[in-house]
């Protein structure tokens, strides 16, 4: 990578104050076995 | 301010055990950490591929990017530079990146002190997307960002920040039109006149 032309401007941007860099994370997907899972039945 | 949004490349090695599964700068040899902020380094020093003689000494005291030389992380306005490329090289891979702190701002794109990683983006071509596949399941687990399509991509990095890219300069105007801005067309007459020994 590399620019052929003159920069034509310098600016200074504050670090961010908090954490918006991540991807949020998603809500975890339930596995069919999980929604196969027998339900105990009362003794 | 907004954080500055730009479109970038990486090599990932997929033979090298160090550097597997970690973005590599292509030019600078730079390995971006996982999860944490990439800073930027001068490193424009006599003997390295960089090196502009006299642009930039190098100067503990300084901050990359200095707007003289050519150190800092490179990113482009668009994504249009950032795919031409990674259909020159098979293990690069684009996408884009959230840069603050000094920017320099080039007319094609910019220099940044401070850069994470914001996602990366699918290669389009279908045998690539196979080979690579699992190294980039990979490499977006290490960086905890998303793979997206490249259609996809200036949208959600739009979420993050902005674009900076500066305006196109005007078309400079003719060489009459200034004489005709500074000279009514009495005084152009009389001086052509002049000229030619009137």
């Amino acid at each position: 990578m590399g620019f052929t032309s003159k920069p034509v401007r310098v600016i200074e941007i504050p670090e961010p104050a908090s954490e918006p860099l991540i991807a949020p994370e998603r809500e975890p997907q339930r596995t069919e076995r999980e929604e196969e899972a027998p339900v105990p039945t009362p003794a | 301010m907004n954080l500055a949004v730009g479109y970038r490349f990486w090599r990932v090695d997929p033979d090298d055990a160090w550097t597997r599964g970690r973005l590599q700068s292509p030019v600078a040899e730079t390995l971006w950490p996982p999860l944490e902020t990439l800073e930027a380094e001068c490193q424009t020093r006599p003997g390295l591929r960089l090196a502009r003689a006299g642009l930039h000494r190098h100067d503990e005291q300084r901050i990359s990017p200095e707007p003289s030389c050519s150190c800092g992380i490179y990113a482009y306005h668009d994504i249009t530079p950032m795919t031409r490329a990674l259909r020159e090289e098979p293990y690069m891979f684009g996408g884009a990146v959230l840069c603050w702190g000094r920017i320099v701002i080039h007319p094609e794109g910019m220099r940044a002190q401070h850069a994470r990683p914001l996602a990366l983006c699918r290669p389009e071509s279908p045998g690539v997307q196979l080979r690579t596949a699992a190294l980039l399941a990979e490499v977006t687990r290490e960086y905890a960002i998303p793979l997206l399509e490249l259609r996809d991509l200036v949208a959600y990095a739009s979420e993050f920040g902005a674009s900076y890219k500066p305006e196109p300069a005007p078309p400079s105007r003719g060489g009459l039109d200034r004489v005709k801005d500074a000279l009514s067309w009495r005084q152009i007459v009389r001086r052509i006149g002049k000229a030619f020994g009137g």
